[in-house]
């Protein structure tokens, strides 16, 4: 009871503003979810209005209309896919990029910074070319594997950031203990780089979701589709059901919510943990 | 989920088969709109009745993703046997490049090419041969809500300066004129383009497709950007309508915020979903005076056709099953759904087309002197983007009207 709050002008006007920002952060998804209650005419008439009666037509029709369900499961499969090749093989070449700072170094980061120059739509042809010749066209690995090789360089480069930051005395005195170079990464540099790896993770967690370029060209199969291009099944080139379509990205915006409920302690570790040395 | 669920998941998709060496695959872009959706569900259900023989793999992507789809395929050589083409420069990029199976024997026999409108089977040929069969067609006339000019007593125009006037009445009643949303940079081109067929005629842009040494903008087309840039600057256009999309215009004209629209027939199907008293009319663009060309011209184009791949094993398969989708019955079929005119004589009824689609059919189409092709869809690609770019520099004041209409003229000439 003696806590009793003063008020304080600077704090209002910092409430105010954070309350306006955080309406305007909102709204939209507020937005969102009233207007998948309205039918489309109500829609036309008036963009902003309340729905007048509550009707789950929208939500039926995009639950039946498309195979979201399906296409969720696609692109989990390929999220997680592609992210652990890359997180995987970034974690072991900028370990070794940074410990062993070989001479061609300069050589292996320009080549790196040379393929992350190359556009994905300039790869299409050769890609395709090179899939079906392998057999992978129309295949979740066919979509796996140029999306994780586009999305590595980048993430070695994250990764080796990261490794520099370590003193190298940590390496020489475990290689004093006895240790082998194995040993080093797994047992000393593994669990110290946890934090950049999640950063990485999520990263590319976040690319290969939402990636529609490779998907719609690789995948033919509508059984195959994952979620951006399946969304697309809601998208007239001129007309176009907006509950319906509405009602269908939030149900596919389901799976990264919990995704990050899941990991929200990891993902503000991470995000915390790229940000400071340590 | 484990490691080892993700690797047997991951081992799982890899074994997953591709389509058979015996099955027709057949690409298509009727997706994402429910009408379109409906079209293709009844025309494919209706073939495996009455060609069980024949297996299709079938794969449908929406309009926009569909193109990056088939350009990629078709460039790395891996075609479908039949495909969905937009007829024009997309089309002609596939001919030029030996990928297409000219289709004139087939329509020879039995009354095929007889079935089409002599005009459509033109837009979809080069160099006098036929290498994709025309499906529907779109003109391009402006849209109004009749109960509206009642209501404040506007009268529909038969000039383009009665047109003006009108603007600047509506204007003053604090309405906008005209519904547009240029963010896809085609809804805007229907002025240019119609401006241009009254001043100048119809024609000019095919006639550059055609080789023809003498083709020319002309210097109509300067006085046409001029004319855009006119309407712009009046603010007879929504604020910021070269970011706003053509759905998006379409609310503030449904919603009876805005007089007029100048866009394709499909603008029936789009009001359906009009707020009740909503009464669609429609008028033709206004004469120009003093204009040069055919003042009862049309802007009318195919929008969409099919084709044959060169590499189709089985032709024989794929023509029966272009000639399935282009018979009467299932393209009467398509006017009913999709509210759209098609290429087949005599598909376009008056109970499956409605009265305003009919009207339209039957006397705005069949009183023009020319049916002129969508600007757009006839040029090469590289020019269209120049096209759209240097509309929207002169809609936005960025480009003076004579500049982009060099910029287009040189493109013009540069693709010929």
């Amino acid at each position: 009871m003696t806590s009793v709050r003063r008020w304080n002008l600077t704090s209002t006007i910092v409430l105010a503003v954070l309350t306006a920002h955080v309406l305007m952060v909102i709204f939209p998804f507020v937005w969102m979810i009233y207007s998948t209650f309205k039918t489309n005419r109500e829609f036309m008439r008036s963009v902003w209005s309340l729905p007048k009666s509550f009707s789950l037509d929208a939500y039926v029709g995009a639950w039946s209309g498309g195979a979201l369900g399906g296409y969720a499961v696609n692109s989990l499969l390929i999220m997680a896919g592609a992210t652990m090749i890359t997180v995987i093989l970034a974690t072991l070449a900028g370990f070794a990029l940074s410990a062993y700072r070989p001479r061609w170094l300069p050589a292996v980061e320009l080549s790196m910074t040379a393929a992350m120059a190359i556009p994905a739509y300039v790869a299409l042809v050769p890609l395709v070319v090179m899939l079906r010749g392998a057999g992978l066209l129309d295949t979740h690995l066919g979509v796996i594997l140029p999306t994780a090789a586009f999305n590595v360089p980048v993430s070695i480069f994250i990764m080796q950031a990261f490794f520099n930051t370590l003193p190298r005395d940590l390496f020489d005195a475990a290689r004093m203990d006895g240790a082998s170079e194995w040993k080093i990464f797994l047992r000393v540099a593994l669990p110290i780089a946890r934090p950049a790896m999640f950063t990485v993770a999520i990263v590319n967690m976040i690319w290969v979701w939402n990636d529609f370029l490779f998907p719609v060209v690789f995948i033919n199969s509508p059984a195959r589709k994952t979620l951006p291009v399946g969304l697309t099944d809601f998208v007239g080139e001129h007309i176009t059901n907006y509950p319906v379509m509405l009602a269908a990205i939030l149900i596919a915006a389901i799976a990264p919510l919990i995704l990050f409920v899941f990991f929200e302690r990891q993902i503000t570790a991470a995000l915390i943990g790229g940000a400071v040395k340590e | 989920m484990s490691l080892k669920r993700l690797l047997i998941a991951a081992a799982a998709a890899l074994t997953a088969i591709p389509a058979s060496a015996g099955e027709l695959s057949f690409w298509h872009a009727y997706a994402g709109q429910q009408d379109k959706v409906e079209f293709i569900d009844f025309a494919l259900g209706e073939f495996a009745k009455a060609h069980p023989d024949v297996k299709l793999d079938v794969v449908a992507a929406e309009q926009s993703a569909y193109k990056t789809k088939l350009n990629t395929a078709m460039a790395s050589g891996n075609p479908p046997d039949v495909f969905y083409t937009l007829p024009g420069g997309f089309l002609n990029a596939f001919v030029n490049g030996g990928q297409m199976y000219a289709l004139d024997e087939e329509l020879a026999k039995d009354g095929w090419r007889e079935s089409f409108l002599e005009s459509a089977i033109a837009q979809t040929s080069k160099d006098g041969k036929t290498y994709a069969v025309p499906v529907d067609v779109d003109s391009v006339v402006f849209w109004y809500d009749k109960a509206l000019f009642t209501e404040n007593g506007w009268t529909v125009p038969k000039t383009y300066d009665e047109l003006l006037a009108l603007a600047e009445k509506v204007k003053g009643d604090g309405f906008v004129p005209f519904a547009l949303g240029n963010k896809d940079s085609w809804p805007a081109t229907f002025w240019f383009q119609y401006l241009e067929m009254r001043l100048k005629g119809s024609g000019v842009v095919s006639s550059f497709a055609n080789k023809d040494p003498d083709a020319t903008l002309g210097a109509e087309a300067t006085k046409a950007m001029e004319l855009v840039a006119e309407i712009a600057g009046k603010e007879y256009f929504p604020i910021g309508f070269n970011g706003m999309s053509d759905q998006e215009a379409n609310m503030l004209f449904l919603n009876g915020q805005a007089a007029m629209m100048l866009n394709g027939t499909w603008q029936i199907g789009a009001s359906a979903d009009a707020p009740e008293g909503f009464d669609l009319g429609y008028f033709a663009f206004p004469a120009v005076e003093g204009g040069a060309g055919d003042q009862s011209d049309v802007l009318a184009g195919v929008a969409a056709s099919f084709g044959i791949s060169q590499k189709a094993e089985d032709k024989g398969d794929a023509v029966t099953l272009l000639k399935f989708l282009t018979s009467r019955e299932v393209m009467t079929k398509y006017v009913e759904l999709r509210k759209t005119m098609v290429t087949v004589k005599d598909a376009t009824t008056e109970t499956a087309a409605g009265p305003v689609l009919y009207d339209i059919s039957s006397n705005l189409m069949k009183g023009a002197g020319h049916l002129d092709p969508f600007y757009d869809t006839a040029m090469p690609p590289a020019a269209t983007n120049i096209y759209y770019s240097s509309l929207q520099g002169v809609l936005d004041g960025s480009l003076s009207p004579a500049d982009a209409a060099k910029r287009l003229e040189d493109a013009l000439r540069a693709a010929k």
